[in-house]
């Protein structure tokens, strides 16, 4: 069980953790800087609004619809259509790994309420 | 004027101060530099949001703080957010025929920094859980007599343009900027 505030430094280290993850990714390091934020940016996103669900006891349907969200909207953009599928995957699974995580912190938070 | 920018500023600033301390952070009148927050002891706030009235023209009084320290008298601790009424009040139509109030609106800015994309996320999506829905309606009162406040109607939050902005820039303080641009209306 954890309080909101250990919650919250829980995410922001997760989000840290992904960061260097993509910084030091081969394909997305050579991404141009905006496209590159524009992932960053969705990732930090979703583990902030999973982690909220978390906190409020939703989410029982998460998974699924948030994999499909995130493998809809990488398969969409500009910057990784060329890339492999795998190269693709891997990007979507990691996504999905760390707003999973998130959600679990929030659960952990929820739990303590 | 009943709903006067003082009025207006003050009532709205204290109403964005309760619904912060609700939300569990902390607020910091940054004129008296009063604390306040509503764990009663039995929590530590989230964080501590610095109310100011207008922000300083140099970025380099906007500061971070670690735990437990207090800001300078000049400096602004993020984060940090001011109320503004940035714009004169525009009377939209008569009330009536034969009526001598008028349908008003008025622009509300709320506006500041967060210290990192977490926390900028965080306001912004209680900016629009707060404001962002229809028919929302904040109190207003009159403080002409500041010991004895009068409620007023309340006014309606009619449009809602919530948002941030990551600065391109190597002050680490000012870099998660946030704002909610609010449209109010009241009869008066």
């Amino acid at each position: 069980m954890l309080s909101q505030r250990e919650g919250e430094a829980r995410v922001r280290s997760i989000q840290k953790r992904f960061l260097s993850w993509i910084e030091s990714h081969p394909v997305l390091q050579t991404l141009p800087p905006e496209e590159f934020n524009d992932i960053r940016r969705r990732v930090f996103r979703s583990t902030f609004f999973a982690f909220r669900l978390g906190v409020v006891g939703l989410g029982d349907e998460i998974p699924d619809g948030l994999f499909q969200q995130f493998f809809g909207w990488m398969t969409q953009h500009v910057a990784l259509r060329g890339l492999l599928p795998s190269v693709t995957m891997q990007i979507a699974e990691r996504c999905l790994a760390v707003t999973l995580e998130a959600f679990w912190v929030g659960a952990q938070v929820n739990d303590a309420l | 004027m009943l709903y006067s920018v003082t009025n207006v500023q003050t009532s709205l600033t204290l109403d964005l101060a309760s619904r912060l301390r609700a939300a569990g952070y902390a607020v910091r009148w940054q004129t008296s530099g009063l604390v306040e927050d509503e764990t009663a002891g039995l929590g530590t706030p989230r964080a501590t949001v610095t109310l100011v009235k207008e922000a300083p023209a140099t970025p380099e009084h906007i500061v971070r703080l670690n735990e437990g320290d207090t800001p300078g008298e000049h400096e602004v601790a993020i984060p940090a957010l001011s109320l503004h009424l940035p714009a004169p009040e525009q009377k939209m139509k008569r009330l009536g025929l034969g009526h001598t109030e008028f349908f008003r609106q008025r622009d509300i800015l709320i506006d500041g920094l967060a210290q990192d994309e977490f926390e900028q996320t965080d306001l912004e999506a209680l900016f629009n859980t707060w404001y962002g829905g229809s028919g929302v309606l904040l109190s207003v009162s009159d403080y002409t007599d500041e010991e004895n406040p009068v409620s007023l109607a309340p006014v309606e939050v009619i449009r809602a343009v919530i948002g941030t902005e990551e600065a391109e820039t190597e002050i680490d303080a000012v870099r998660y900027y946030l704002f909610a641009r609010l449209t109010i209306e009241y009869v008066e």
